[in-house]
């Protein structure tokens, strides 16, 4: 053991060692500012019994009288950052309303998916068979929560997805115990757009989406209605997830010389293709419209005057005038020094559902359907994503924006409203039993005729 | 008898009597966990074969055993086949891939091997993501039923401690046969094996279809364990998952991957619950092992084993009796020839001669 390394290396190596757990042991500059408001948030409300120094989701403290709720976000991996903002939302519902509904505590408990679906899969068996949680909200990635909502649909489970997005989960692979509570899908908000820009005038469109399912689903929304409304799509481009270089693809653009261009993108690939757009000239050149992840307030804190007067479609905007929008987004930048992203806002807004579902459950969610159904019957007249109630499906019908880039007073880059869609629904206008029997949307199928 | 062959025969019944009893003893959390363990393991494995016995470090095993739990996937989805038909045909795709991926690295070695199959698992993975019709692309594929016999958890803990269990004595006995031997060999000295007339490649396209029908073995544990497959199973990282637990446990041991593997699938799985950079921890863990216990866990512990027998008087290692005083480099090669006779030997003897 010790004696198989060098004496001459053994302190630098101790040193090393040591080095590292503390760094484990502290927060990572990152984490600093949003770990603590976490478990300050169950504090504040919780029974006050000495959880201070609680690590997130630990699960001794559980209280057997409260309502535990599991939340799946990703804190580790390739989109911890976007899982943190879900796990921000969430908590400020609570910090802000206190988390005694009806009688009973709702207690919150984290684990963390690392955004891979196997890990996910433990994760949410943990917290149904170990901790004993009355239900699941989350996960982010499309992968996990498809993994997640089989596996509890048949535990019986209810499983409440604010973020998923995958179409066919309330379209036509519906679950029985799985809800969209604020969440949508992805074509629900391109609908919207495909028809709008038809209306603007613009007839030849190219389209440049993530090579991957909900790239395919959100180009699909636009290319359908912009087509049914008389548009052409001339060109379609799938650059893979993580592309670094989009030269070749903007070149194919001006190649085909199109009056508009649609992109969906996430992550970095949004900040580099608005970088690329404007770098090349295009800004004034071609109208680019973008769906909600394009320009989200996740995206838009790592994006600079490129972005600025850029327009795209959203079921949140943070720059939205309604009183309750700039209450959440006041509060938001209150406790964690940023705008808050879709993410943040739908998990803020299903945080609100859960509590009206146990409100009119009188704090009784022992019946999973009966709540699933309390679920379902949930009004909410306004949020900060505006107004919204679940269809027959299982997804919102709510308020679509198109959303362009500003800069705010304090520096900021915020979505500012151009025009309210209200009430939008999956379907879109079209009859929902027609849409159905129509293949959910894929690099093959995008709804052009 | 020897003490320390005792001893072995005493941590495997140990073991088993443990791995039995556990159902009756944990949570259906915990055994999932376990399960999955198990089949990392077995995973691990078969890394292990190319890895530690035969010096060829493969990174592409992940394609392997997700192109086998695809195989499964697809069977049930979209040909409503019976399981029969989705293990035979999850069997079939595995190996196929496997001799397909072994005629194109065979004629390798070192890091051109390494290469050749990173490119194969990243082949796999793009076509998982690219194939929607047939994988399902980034959403995967759902509802894989396990058999109705193995759908409680617990049964199917025990199928699978079974299965890994007969597949580990497999390999037990393979690695200790002519062809484990011709592996050491290609590790060791693939020139001069070639020099005595062997034909390497032929032997390594070999040990590379047996090492592959392993890893497909624990792809189609796994697809019934979550009973879902997605791209990320057979992302890079599932197999440089495969090779840390080799590598942390000690390759070319067998039984150290599967430590490896239990350490691993219980870090990401438990540890993350209460400290939010268990990653940095794992990484520390990683870098510990590198430096400090090349030969892994298991290599680790059976160097301190005669050192423990010293501490209470046992006449085999009354050499080593001051803790302090460097070992002598006899100790060492005592105590690999009794506990491990195989793997890290030379590279043992050439460390402590340096």
């Amino acid at each position: 053991m010790t004696s198989t390394i060098p004496r001459r290396l053994r302190t630098p190596l101790a040193v090393t060692a040591a080095a590292m757990l503390v760094a484990v042991a502290c927060s990572a500059p990152g984490a600093d500012e949003t770990a603590p408001p976490e478990q300050a948030g169950e504090d504040a409300e919780g029974p006050g019994d000495g959880q201070e120094d609680t690590p997130t989701g630990e699960v001794p403290d559980i209280d057997a009288d409260a309502i535990n709720v599991g939340v799946l976000a990703p804190t580790t991996g390739t989109v911890a950052a976007s899982g943190q903002d879900m796990l921000n939302g969430w908590n400020l519902y609570w910090d802000e309303h206190g988390s005694s509904v009806a009688g009973r505590e709702i207690e919150s408990v984290h684990e963390d998916t690392a955004g891979d679906p196997s890990t996910g899969l433990n994760k949410a068996q943990r917290l149904v068979g170990d901790v004993g949680v009355d239900m699941l909200v989350g996960p982010l990635l499309a992968n996990v929560g498809l993994a997640v909502a089989e596996e509890m649909n048949r535990q019986q489970m209810p499983v409440l997805l604010p973020i998923v997005s995958a179409d066919d989960l309330t379209q036509r692979e519906q679950l029985d115990w799985v809800l969209r509570p604020a969440g949508w899908t992805s074509s629900q908000t391109t609908h919207v757009l495909g028809e709008y820009v038809a209306e603007q005038g613009y007839e030849r469109a190219v389209t440049i989406c993530n090579d991957y399912a909900f790239g395919h689903e959100s180009c699909g929304g636009f290319a359908n209605t912009f087509t049914d409304a008389g548009g052409e799509v001339v060109e379609q481009l799938w650059n893979p997830l993580g592309t670094q270089d989009f030269s070749t693809y903007i070149a194919e653009i001006q190649q085909a010389d199109p009056d508009v261009v649609f992109s969906e993108q996430v992550g970095a690939d949004s900040v580099r293709l608005v970088q690329a757009w404007s770098s090349f000239g295009l800004t004034d050149e071609i109208p680019l419209f973008g769906n909600d992840t394009l320009l989200d307030q996740s995206l838009l804190r790592n994006m600079g005057d490129e972005a600025i007067g850029l327009q795209s479609i959203g079921r949140f905007t943070e720059g939205r005038e309604a009183p309750a929008t700039q209450e959440f987004v006041n509060a938001y930048l209150d406790a964690y020094d940023e705008l808050p992203s879709y993410y943040a806002a739908a998990m803020y807004t299903a945080a609100r559902w859960v509590a009206e579902a146990v409100e009119a459950v009188d704090g009784d969610v022992s019946d999973g359907e009966a709540f699933l159904d309390a679920v379902r019957d949930v009004q909410l007249d306004d949020s900060p994503m505006g107004p919204m109630s679940l269809d027959e499906y299982g997804n919102p019908i709510q308020d679509v924006d198109l959303r362009r880039v500003e800069r705010r007073d304090d520096g900021r880059l915020w979505n500012v409203s151009v025009e309210t869609f209200e009430s939008v629904g999956q379907f879109w206008t079209y009859d929902p039993d027609e849409f159905l029997d129509q293949p959910v949307y894929s690099r093959e199928y995008q709804g052009i005729e | 008898m020897s003490l320390t062959t005792k001893v072995k025969l005493g941590l495997l019944a140990t073991g088993i009597a443990a791995g039995v009893a556990l159902p009756y003893l944990t949570s259906p959390f915990i055994i999932g966990i376990v399960t999955l363990a198990l089949v990392f393991g077995l995973f691990a494995m078969s890394i292990d074969v190319l890895a530690g016995f035969g010096g060829l470090v493969t990174v592409g095993q992940a394609g392997i055993f997700a192109v086998a739990a695809y195989g499964v996937g697809y069977t049930a989805t979209h040909l409503d086949g019976g399981h029969v038909l989705q293990v035979a045909v999850g069997l079939a795709a595995g190996i196929a891939i496997s001799v397909i991926f072994a005629i194109m690295a065979m004629r390798t070695s070192g890091v051109y091997f390494l290469m050749v199959t990173l490119a194969q698992g990243m082949i796999v993975w793009g076509l998982a993501y690219r194939l929607a019709p047939i994988t399902g692309a980034e959403n995967g594929l759902r509802g894989i039923l396990r058999p109705p016999a193995v759908s409680a958890y617990w049964t199917y803990y025990y199928l699978v401690l079974a299965i890994v269990a007969l597949a580990g004595g497999l390999l037990w006995i393979v690695t200790r046969s002519p062809v484990g031997l011709a592996l050491r060999g290609l590790r060791d000295g693939e020139d001069r094996l070639r020099m005595l007339g062997y034909n390497t490649a032929f032997h390594k396209a070999y040990v590379f279809v047996l090492s592959g029908l392993f890893a497909t073995i624990a792809g189609i544990l796994y697809v019934y364990l979550n009973q879902f497959i997605s791209p990320a199973a057979s992302e890079f990282a599932t197999s440089g998952h495969g090779l840390l637990m080799a590598i942390l446990g000690g390759t070319g041991t067998l039984v150290g991957p599967l430590i490896g593997a239990f350490v691993i699938v219980f870090a990401e799985n438990m540890l993350s619950t209460y400290v939010e950079r268990w990653t940095t921890l794992l990484g520390a863990v990683f870098v510990i092992t590198i430096l400090f216990a090349r030969g892994g866990l298991v290599g680790m512990l059976s160097q301190a084993w005669p050192r423990v027998l010293a501490r209470f008087g046992h006449p085999a290692a009354s050499g080593d009796a001051g803790a302090g005083s460097p070992p002598g480099a006899a100790l060492d090669g005592t105590a690999h020839a009794t506990s491990n006779p195989h793997g890290i030997t030379t590279e043992d003897d050439q460390r402590s001669s340096r």
